[in-house]
């Protein structure tokens, strides 16, 4: 079947495949285990690991701590992980008295729409920079390259510019419109890399048995390249979700023509202020309510995304 | 609250949206296909799908009536009819290169026709007669788009047998070409004039372009200052940059490094993974929650760190937020957060790919842990080591969020932050656009510094 990006990757540097993994002790090695450490190290290893585990954990759980606050307890310096009389009004107050909805809705739609145009814009050029070696092939793919090299911010305002004066800052086209080739050029690479892999005696065959060169690419290629699919689409939604610069200057610009106003989530939580104040467990229901699901999500994903960053970054 | 109406109308519009979308790449496709000569090949019948794709399109958008934006009477430029000039231009290169000699003049015809629609617009929007500078104010997007549609055909029509290839290269490249290429071109045109925050700036683009305005706006970012707190000059941002850079690499390889090297031991599966979950979570979290959630524990008296400062015996721990030194200290110790678990993550996979033969040999030769790591593990890694350090440093130079956001009241800044509040919070356009400029040429030197010191970018692309 088709060969695995991971796999290719590490016969590059001379690996047999699948090592097995308990043969690292040599024989003949009675007081020391070569690879092994001694207990006195492995303790120490546990303890770093755990120590910076909490490094990494206490500020997590501080979010949830703090909306779990009862109002009257909010400018405490309790330290606690559940602080005493923990409540969920904070939730109930930012699901029934803040357009947290609103927020998600405008968010999760957007971002469902930037991923599909971008899914669409990346793959078919993704499978023509793979098959076919056409006059600009190099310069196209090193003008993506560049493309990451510009800063957001500094597009920003022609951008902006341009969504005014077409008066499309309050609509939901214009940031679709703005967002969906923020992340084709990197998707790009990453289904160009993986559509290398597929074998093109595959479409071959298909193109045999009677079907276009593009009928090969809708029924063999894209079926087979769904995983990179899915890593590309992670990388468009994840990039639309998160986006804060563009939305903020064109969300907070005064339109006259509508008097309409979309906010996405992440303008929405800037306004509840990150400082503590009264607004500060709201802001802490807010945010476990939008993280929990990304970051499920996240940690799910998370075997094929790292092998998708290496595909893109190391081959060649 | 979200009533369904909203949500039926906001479904709505952005099905409308995608529709066009399809439409805007069927006329693309369809075009092109013209150009390839695929008509006198093949049965005409081929070209009803785009066709019919784009015209049910049209005809979808316009069905939606007079609420929808693109065709209010007030915006007088209109989406749509910047792209039907970009394809009447279009039309009338392509007259002349298939020398098919009545599509040139029907161009030319409708591209004048289009102009002129758009004088007689602006004049009654303003209300009087205008001094219309059309050309000036709407060519930049014309240009690229339009060179951008050039380049295809010519390349279609040039190499045939691979024009399959430029028919699904088209959309991306134009829409690139409209979002990416557009906006730095723009960029250039801005630098060179004195646009502001003015109504006939922000509503037609009307501004004034000249060399010596250009000038001004370039010499006013090297010499003057650019924020209204007196004391930022350019080289002291960029020093400021350069050092929020270097500080988080360090750490950010060191300690992904580290962690990377430590989870790579001998330990229980569980183990590895229960740890490995764990580290990785402040890159799974949102980044702009941890951001701001961060920035609140920095408070003062309430923030989790005083308060364990406190209990540590320190009885006035620093103000983070309003001490410009703590300040950044806080959004560095913010930033390093974030970023070791990408570090690590990505080390991991090289560590792990690295057969442990060569460790076994060493410690048959007696190497000390640290010449093997000096000898093995470094020269083995440095192929996944090099790109991510690279890319993070262009992502650490570039982070906006962390300072921006978690910075509250606006004590720390690096050129990318400076150059938001200039064009933000200030709305001086024109010496917005040139300073991005200068931050763009650092990175592109940057850039092409590594690329030459790596022998060049052939092999990335040549697979």
């Amino acid at each position: 079947m088709i060969k695995q990006p991971t796999s290719q990757m590490q016969s590059t540097l001379a690996q047999p495949a699948n090592p097995p993994r308990t043969s690292v002790r040599p024989r003949g090695n009675f007081f020391r285990a070569t690879r092994g450490d001694s207990p006195f190290k492995r303790l120490l290893i546990h303890l770093v690991l755990i120590g910076y585990c909490i490094i990494t954990i206490y500020p997590i759980s501080r979010i949830i701590s703090v909306a779990l606050r009862p109002g009257n307890q909010l400018l405490s310096s309790d330290l606690s992980v559940i602080p005493a009389g923990a409540s969920l009004s904070s939730f109930d107050t930012v699901l029934n008295g803040r357009p947290f909805y609103e927020w998600i809705f405008n968010s999760l739609l957007i971002t469902v729409a930037v991923t599909v145009i971008g899914l669409v814009l990346a793959a078919t050029s993704a499978y023509a920079f793979s098959r076919f070696k056409f006059v600009g092939r190099g310069p196209g793919l090193i003008f993506l390259l560049a493309n990451q090299m510009i800063p957001a911010t500094m597009l920003v305002l022609p951008i902006f510019l341009m969504l005014s004066r077409l008066g499309l800052t309050q609509h939901y086209e214009g940031i679709i419109f703005a967002y969906s080739v923020s992340a084709v050029p990197f998707s790009v690479w990453i289904l160009k890399g993986y559509y290398d892999t597929i074998p093109q005696d595959l479409e071959e065959a298909a193109q045999v048995d009677g079907t276009t060169k593009l009928g090969a690419f809708w029924r063999v290629i894209v079926p087979l390249s769904t995983p990179a699919l899915a890593i590309a689409a992670l990388f468009n939604f994840t990039q639309a979700w998160n986006e804060y610069l563009l939305a903020s200057l064109i969300f907070n610009h005064n339109d006259r023509t509508t008097g309409q106003q979309i906010t996405t989530w992440p303008v929405g939580l800037n306004t509840m202020l990150g400082q503590f104040n009264s607004e500060w467990g709201n802001f802490a229901a807010a945010s476990v309510m939008v993280a929990i699901p990304v970051m499920i999500l996240f940690l799910y994903s998370s075997k094929w995304l790292i092998g998708g960053l290496t595909l893109g970054g190391v081959k060649g | 609250m979200l009533t369904g109406a909203q949500v039926l109308d906001a479904l709505k519009s952005v099905l409308v949206f995608i529709v066009a979308f399809l439409a805007f790449v069927a006329l693309i496709e369809g075009l092109l296909y013209i150009v390839v000569g695929g008509v006198r090949k093949t049965s005409p019948l081929r070209l009803i799908v785009p066709i019919g794709v784009a015209v049910a399109g049209l005809l979808f958008i316009i069905q939606r009536g007079p609420d929808f934006p693109w065709f209010q009477f007030d915006l007088a430029s209109g989406w749509l009819h910047v792209l039907l000039m970009t394809i009447m231009a279009e039309v009338v290169v392509l007259g002349l290169l298939l020398n098919v000699k009545v599509l040139a003049p029907i161009g030319i015809a409708l591209l004048t026709i289009a102009t002129m629609s758009r004088i007689g617009i602006d004049s009654v929007s303003a209300g009087a007669v205008v001094n219309n500078s059309f050309l000036i104010d709407e060519w930049p997007f014309i240009l690229t788009a339009g060179a951008a549609m050039f380049l295809l055909m010519l390349g279609a029509i040039t190499q045939p047998r691979v024009s399959l290839a430029y028919m699904l290269i088209a959309p991306a490249v134009i829409a690139i070409s409209m979002l990416v290429v557009y906006p730095f071109v723009y960029t250039i045109f801005l630098a060179f004039s004195d646009a502001s925050a003015t109504f006939q700036f922000l509503r037609y683009g009307k501004a004034e372009y000249s060399l010596q305005l250009g000038w001004d706006n370039f010499s006013r970012v090297f010499s003057g200052t650019l924020l209204s707190d007196g004391n930022s000059s350019f080289w002291n941002l960029l020093g400021i940059t350069v050092a929020w850079t270097a500080i988080n690499i360090v750490f950010h390889v060191s300690g992904g490094m580290g962690l990377a090297l430590l989870l790579n031991r001998e330990m229980s599966r569980w183990g590895k993974a229960i740890y490995r979950t764990i580290l990785i979570l402040p890159w799974a979290i949102p980044g702009i929650i941890a951001i701001l959630a961060f920035s609140g524990e920095f408070n003062g008296t309430y923030g989790f760190i005083n308060i364990i400062l406190r209990d540590l015996g320190i009885n006035n721990p620093p103000e983070w937020q309003s001490d410009p030194n703590f300040a950044f200290l806080m959004v560095c110790i913010i930033n390093i957060w974030l970023g070791i678990p990408f570090m690590m993550v990505s080390i991991l996979g090289g560590l792990q790919s690295i057969s442990k033969e060569f460790y076994e040999a060493a410690e048959i030769d007696g190497a000390t842990g640290w010449q093997q790591f000096r000898n093995i593990t470094l020269p083995l890694i440095q192929p996944v080591l090099t790109p991510i350090v690279i890319l993070g440093t262009i992502w650490t130079f570039n982070n906006f969020n962390v300072i921006y956001l978690a910075d509250r009241q606006g004590k720390t800044n690096i050129l990318v932050t400076a150059l938001y509040r200039i064009f933000g919070d200030l709305r001086n356009y024109h010496l917005a656009a040139a300073f991005s400029l200068v931050i763009f040429i650092l990175l592109m030197i940057f850039a092409v510094g590594w690329i030459r010191l790596n022998g060049g970018l052939k092999g990335v692309y040549e697979s």
